[in-house]
Parts: C-alpha cells; sequence; structure tokens
C-alpha cells in the first residue's frame, strides 16, 4: 500500500464564477443559489483514490479577482496544480482567467492546470460561444464544462486534475 | 509597549499568541481559546505546544513567509497573513487571520478570530460585487439590444436583397413574355428605363426615386398584353377603333401591377405615362402635376426612344426629329424641367441608348 500524498490544488477566477460551489459540490455533494463572496481564502480537503493511490486535495479557494481586492500571489505557493474557472454566461470572466493564468505561471510555473466553463445549465444565458471554445481548445487548453448547480462533470474536472497531479 | 501589556491586548482582542520555540513548533503564551483547540487538537492545557507542519495548511504557508520577515528582526512591524476561512467544529466556518511580530528578540505569532469585523467587511465587500454583478448584468443587456437589433437590421437586409432578386426575376419574365408578343417593341422598354433613369438623373432626383423609375420604365407597355397581336405589328397608320384599344393599355398596365406590392407606386406611374401636362393626354386627361413627376419623366423618355427606334411598319423618324418634338411640345405636352433635362443630355452627348 503507497503512502498517501497530499496535493494543493488552487481554484481561480473572476469573482462569482463558481469556485466556492464547485468545491461545495465536489466535497459536501451540495448547492445553494445563494451568491456567497469568500473573503481571503477558504482551505478544504479531499481525499481521492487515482489508480491505487490516495491523494489528499487540499483545495485552496481564493477569493476571485475583482478590482477590488487583489488576490496575493503567495497563496499559490505549493500548488501543484489548479482549475481556472470561467463563468459560461459572463464573457469578461475568460479575460480574468487568461490574466490569472499569466500569473500563476510565472508563480508556479507550468503545473497542470484545467480551464472550467462552468453554469453550463444556463443555456439561455451563455455569452461565451463554441469559436471562442474551440480556439482555446485549438491553443492547447484543456477545458471541461460544468454545472455546480447540476453536479455535471464537477467530480470529473477535479479528478482527471488529480490524476494529472500524480501522472 | 511591554511585552505584557501587548499579550494582553491580544487576548482582550480574542486572538492567540505563541512564541517559536524551534522550527514549526509554538508555544501559546496562556490558555488556547477552544476555537483554537479545533484547529489544533493535540494542544493539552500542561504542554500548551503545538506544531504547524502542514505546509499545505493556510497557517503552514503562512509561517514560511513569517520566518524570513523575522529573520529580518524590525521590532515594531507586524505580517499580516490576510483574512482565510477555518472549518472549526462541525460545519461552521470562522475567519481568521495571522500575524508575526518580532518582540524582544522572540518570534511572536498570532491568531485571531476575526468575528464580527469580518462579517462586517465581508457584507460590504459582498455588497460591492453584487453591484459590479449588477453593472455586468445592465452591460450585458445593453450589448446583448444591440447586437439583437444588429441581427435584425441583418436579417432585414437579406429578406430585402430577397425579395429585391424575386422581384428582379418576375419583372424579368413579365418582360419577356411581353417582348414575346410584341416583338417590334422588343428593347424598348429597357431603353426607355434607361433613358428615364438619366433624365432623374440629371435632375438630381434620389437614388431610389431613380430605381423606381428603372422599375416603372422595364414594365411600362406591359398592359400591351391585352392588346391584340395584329395591332401591334400592324403596318401602316392604326383606325380610330385600333387606336382606342391601343389607349387602354396604361389602365391594363396598372390593373395587372395594381395590387403587387412594389416598394414604389410603379403602377401609378405606369397608368399616367400617356398623360400631357396641359391635359390632353389619356387614360385620365391629367394635367400639370396632377401627374407624378416619374410619369412626366416616362412620358418624354417613352416618345424619345418610340421616334428614334426603327419600326418596320412605319418610315424611319430618328432621334432629331424625336428631340425636335420634345422641343416643339415642351410646355405643352412634356414637362418643361424633364424637356430641357432630356434635351441637355443629347445636346451634351451625354446619352446615347444602348
Amino acid at each position: 500500500m503507497k503512502e498517501p500524498i497530499k496535493k494543493k490544488i488552487c481554484m481561480l477566477g473572476a469573482f462569482a464564477v463558481g469556485k466556492t460551489s464547485l468545491i461545495k459540490r465536489y466535497v459536501e455533494d451540495m448547492f445553494s443559489e445563494k451568491y456567497h463572496t469568500t473573503i481571503g481564502v477558504k482551505v478544504d480537503k479531499k481525499t481521492v483514490k487515482v489508480d491505487d493511490r490516495t491523494v489528499d486535495l487540499i483545495l485552496w479557494d481564493l477569493a476571485g479577482k475583482n478590482g477590488i481586492s487583489e488576490m496575493r500571489t503567495t497563496y499559490l505557493r505549493g500548488a501543484s496544480g489548479y482549475l481556472l474557472v470561467v463563468d459560461k454566461t459572463r464573457v469578461n470572466t475568460l479575460d480574468v482567467a487568461m490574466d490569472m493564468h499569466k500569473m500563476a505561471q510565472d508563480m508556479l510555473g507550468k503545473v497542470p492546470c484545467i480551464l472550467i466553463l462552468n453554469k453550463w445549465d444556463l443555456e439561455g444565458k451563455w455569452d461565451i460561444d463554441e469559436a471562442a471554445i474551440e480556439d482555446l481548445r485549438t491553443n492547447g487548453w484543456y477545458t471541461i464544462k460544468t454545472s455546480a448547480k447540476t453536479g455535471m462533470s464537477v467530480n470529473q474536472a477535479f479528478e482527471t486534475l488529480a490524476r494529472k497531479l500524480v501522472e | 509597549m511591554s511585552e505584557s501589556l501587548l499579550i494582553r491586548l491580544f487576548f482582550a482582542l480574542d486572538t492567540v499568541v505563541a512564541e517559536q520555540r524551534k522550527g514549526s513548533t509554538f508555544e501559546i503564551i496562556g490558555a488556547p481559546p477552544v476555537w483554537f483547540t479545533y484547529l489544533f487538537p493535540q494542544l493539552e492545557k500542561d504542554n500548551p505546544k503545538f506544531i504547524i507542519e502542514d505546509d499545505l495548511s493556510f497557517l503552514g504557508g503562512f509561517v514560511k513567509d513569517a520566518a524570513r520577515f523575522w529573520k529580518m528582526k524590525e521590532p515594531g512591524q507586524i505580517l499580516w497573513s490576510g483574512p482565510w476561512e477555518e472549518t472549526l467544529e462541525e460545519g461552521n466556518s470562522h475567519e481568521l487571520e495571522a500575524g508575526a511580530i518580532y518582540l524582544e528578540d522572540k518570534n511572536i505569532l498570532f491568531v485571531r478570530l476575526l468575528g464580527h469585523s469580518a462579517l462586517a467587511d465581508r457584507e460590504m465587500i459582498q455588497q460591492a460585487r453584487e453591484h459590479l454583478l449588477s453593472f455586468e448584468n445592465l452591460f450585458r443587456a445593453d450589448r446583448d439590444l444591440k447586437n439583437y437589433s444588429d441581427y435584425l437590421e441583418q436579417k432585414v437586409q437579406q429578406r430585402t436583397l430577397e425579395v429585391t432578386k424575386t422581384l428582379a426575376g418576375v419583372i424579368s419574365a413579365i418582360i419577356t413574355i411581353t417582348e414575346m408578343r410584341d416583338p417590334y417593341t422588343a428593347g424598348h422598354q429597357r431603353r426607355v428605363a434607361q433613358l428615364a433613369c438619366a433624365i432623374a438623373g440629371e435632375m438630381e432626383r434620389p437614388a431610389q426615386e431613380i430605381e423606381g423609375l428603372r422599375m416603372a420604365g422595364v414594365l411600362h407597355d406591359i398592359g400591351k398584353i391585352c392588346v391584340p397581336g395584329e395591332i401591334l405589328s400592324k403596318p401602316g397608320r392604326l383606325n380610330e377603333m385600333e387606336m382606342a384599344i391601343i389607349r387602354q393599355h396604361p389602365q391594363a398596365g396598372y390593373d395587372i401591377l395594381k395590387n403587387i406590392d412594389f416598394p414604389r407606386p410603379i403602377a401609378q406611374i405606369i397608368l399616367q405615362h400617356h398623360e400631357n401636362i396641359d391635359g390632353s393626354g389619356y387614360p385620365r386627361g391629367l394635367a400639370g402635376e396632377d401627374i407624378l413627376l416619374k410619369a412626366r419623366i416616362l412620358r418624354v423618355a417613352d416618345v424619345v426612344e418610340a421616334m428614334a427606334s426603327y419600326r418596320p411598319y412605319r418610315p424611319e423618324i430618328g432621334l432629331d426629329q424625336a428631340l425636335e418634338e420634345i422641343k416643339l411640345n415642351r410646355g405643352k405636352y412634356y414637362d418643361v424641367n424633364v424637356a430641357d433635362a432630356c434635351l441637355k443630355l443629347f445636346a451634351e452627348g451625354r446619352f446615347q441608348f444602348d
């Protein structure tokens, strides 16, 4: 039996894209419609199995970037990977995500990351078109469409990243 | 400020104060509050030491920053961690903040429960973010409205283009049918349209009006479809009865086209294209400005083309005589401005039939 390994994962993205909701869905299998702003950092844990390895994921939910308060880059220290969360109904959140990706790369170097296209359930309100998403994929982005509300692909997002971390 | 005073102050603020002993081991000064024991369950009353061994925890990360800060040995300076949220008891999360100070040669770490002040801060930030979201929604609604308006505009243009194409096809078919019945006037309508547009251009009429005139020009003799072929192609002069039948063609053209929803009053122009300024024309005997300007233009263009063109059933007349007719009856049959524009076009050599 191999020793469990600990991996720190950061949730990055603009404010109100659903970072906290994704963690809540993943860790507690719960969802709340009410927007609850994160102040600073919230750390959660979840243990997953990747093949025969036990991985303790330390999930750092970082307050979303919004121009009111800037994120401290030191919060990223020690992260093995990150989920970059975008709100499919707000096109500007894609720009914010790209800015944060650059910042994370400067701090962490090239570590595994996945672009999460959240709020996929709000089909009538989609603001990011398929062409933009296709461009991202063409440019090498690994993307996963999620809905914290319905639970769609939420586990897959975290577990795909966990797998990338131990590979 | 003395160490004991500062520590007392920290206690009053629901703050845990600990001194770094060795590496990641810290010892609490005073008794630990209950909430802190949720963070470090190994704390005992007699041994108030705890180890921050998890590098990946928030506090573990902060202690690394603090270690660098303590090395600088700057008394009076405080390094803050920024707030973080920690689940301290079953399901209840609390906001905490850590700080590091270097005091009297000691590395001091303190952790405070933010409590009500954090709630107020959260409330303020929450409101600010909700306002930002509202602005974003407003901006997006405005943008969506504009996009929708552009989309509709595009759709209208596309549909107009389709309708115009269909109309052009229908007109072309009508012209072909008309000309098949009356081969002597083949091309007449097209050439009349060409001259009428040139006259309208000379008179500086708007582009839309000229386009209407082109359509009326190419259709103006559609009513001749109701005139028997032997009359249309009869050599020599027509008798009274035959002339009466011929004179029905503007009305017949109007009747054919009146229910077609053209973008311009095409049927009316065709109905009036044999009216004279002095009221001597047909079918209604309209005079002066009661006749549409486009019909007055079409009248002149029709006469010039008909007289200038070869017809096998009558002696050749020619362009010069056609222009002479316009000059002669300028102000009588033909609108003065229209006649002048037409004569000027030919006089200056700026128009010739294809």
